[in-house]
């Protein structure tokens, strides 16, 4: 009786698994990160730091325009782009604001937008914790 | 390119950057660059502003935080229930006034615009310039196409047994239980208790393969 149970409890993991595994359909999901202030640091700086992030998280890093601070990178799945991640910089009184914007399909992409947002932020700190030797941003 | 007005300077860079190749089968389209300076106004008009523009093309404008928007959609979602189009207004403040900067995101080939399409109505609606009716989905043919398995599939050996298909790709039989269908072509895979391999007849109606026929009602 026992063994039957067991063999109709795994039967069931079985079914189940079959069934989850069914292909689904992508979806886009799309998050904003939290928004930072830098005081006393110059525009340049949030560049440099968003290219480092960047090219750190994604392994690719794009000005969207010469000198605009506005940066972008992409992560490719079979050829096809996947996961992007923006980080924008904008002058803010005698320092800069700092925004990050990600946008994965799912699937392929593993992370959720909110996900990879996290992670390019944290690389964006670490970018300023290794240009500055401080304790971060 | 850089647009000057008396009342406003409008920086609109407008990089539309297709990430996208045409023979993959998905990928994420990407629109940034767009970006105003207002030289005399407050966050809240750009904030009230970020809103409309956004409930405009898109559904459900949220303000995450402070100053900063997002969006999803389509707009109208006939038959196709995921997401994919979003776009994010930022706002900061900016001398007298403030800057507002638009980013767009369209998964392609399954929505019916492109990035640089709906982040061109977004910030025009905020600025009040000229913009084009984005192209609404075309709703999935149903019937007897060979365009997709919706409808409902009576197992021709079982008649107890049937499957309902519908847009989204998900199929559930006459006893709750769900699974999936893709098609490629006339090359169907069907997850239902596994993987089953199936082909599409040429007058849409037939299914088989794997061991399994089925006969759509329609």
């Amino acid at each position: 009786m026992i063994w039957l149970r067991v063999t109709g409890i795994a039967a069931a993991f079985a079914l189940c698994a079959l069934l989850v595994s069914a292909p689904a359909s992508a979806t886009l999901d799309t998050a904003i990160g939290q928004r930072s202030v830098v005081p006393g640091k110059p525009f340049s700086d949030c560049s440099a730091k968003a290219d480092r992030a960047l090219t750190t998280v994604m392994q690719n890093a794009t000005e969207a325009g010469p000198g605009s601070g506005n940066w972008f990178g992409a992560v490719s799945t079979g050829g096809a782009p996947s996961e992007i991640a923006i980080v924008e910089c904008h002058p803010q009184g005698d320092g800069y604001a700092v925004s990050f914007t990600c946008s994965v399909q799912v699937p392929p992409s593993p992370d959720t937008a909110a996900a990879l947002c996290t992670k390019v932020i944290a690389a964006f700190g670490a970018a300023s914790t290794a240009a500055t030797g401080g304790a971060g941003w | 390119m850089v647009v000057r007005r008396r009342n406003l300077f409008a920086a609109a860079l407008g990089i539309a950057i297709l990430l996208t190749s045409a023979f993959a089968p998905a990928a994420v389209d990407l629109s940034t660059g767009i970006r105003y300076v207002i030289p005399t106004g407050s966050l809240d008009e750009c904030n009230a502003k970020a809103k409309t523009a956004l409930d405009a093309y898109l559904q459900s404008a949220t303000q995450t935080s402070p100053n900063d928007w997002i969006a999803t959609g389509p707009l109208v979602q006939v038959g196709r229930p995921d997401t994919t189009a979003s776009a994010t207004v930022h706002c900061y403040a900016y001398q007298n006034g403030y800057v507002v900067t638009f980013s767009c995101f369209v998964e392609t080939p399954n929505n019916p615009y492109d990035a640089s399409a709906l982040c061109t109505d977004v910030s025009h609606n905020f600025n009040g310039g000229p913009q084009t009716a984005l192209t609404t989905p075309t709703p999935m043919p149903t019937g007897c196409t060979t365009a997709n398995l919706i409808g409902t599939w009576q197992n021709d050996n079982d008649n107890k047994n049937s499957l309902k298909m519908d847009a989204s790709g998900e199929l559930t039989d006459s006893d709750d239980v769900i699974g999936s269908w893709i098609l490629d072509g006339n090359k169907a895979v069907i997850t239902y208790y596994g993987n089953h391999n199936m082909t599409l007849s040429a007058d849409g109606k037939h299914l088989s393969g794997s061991g399994y026929s089925f006969t759509r009602k329609c």
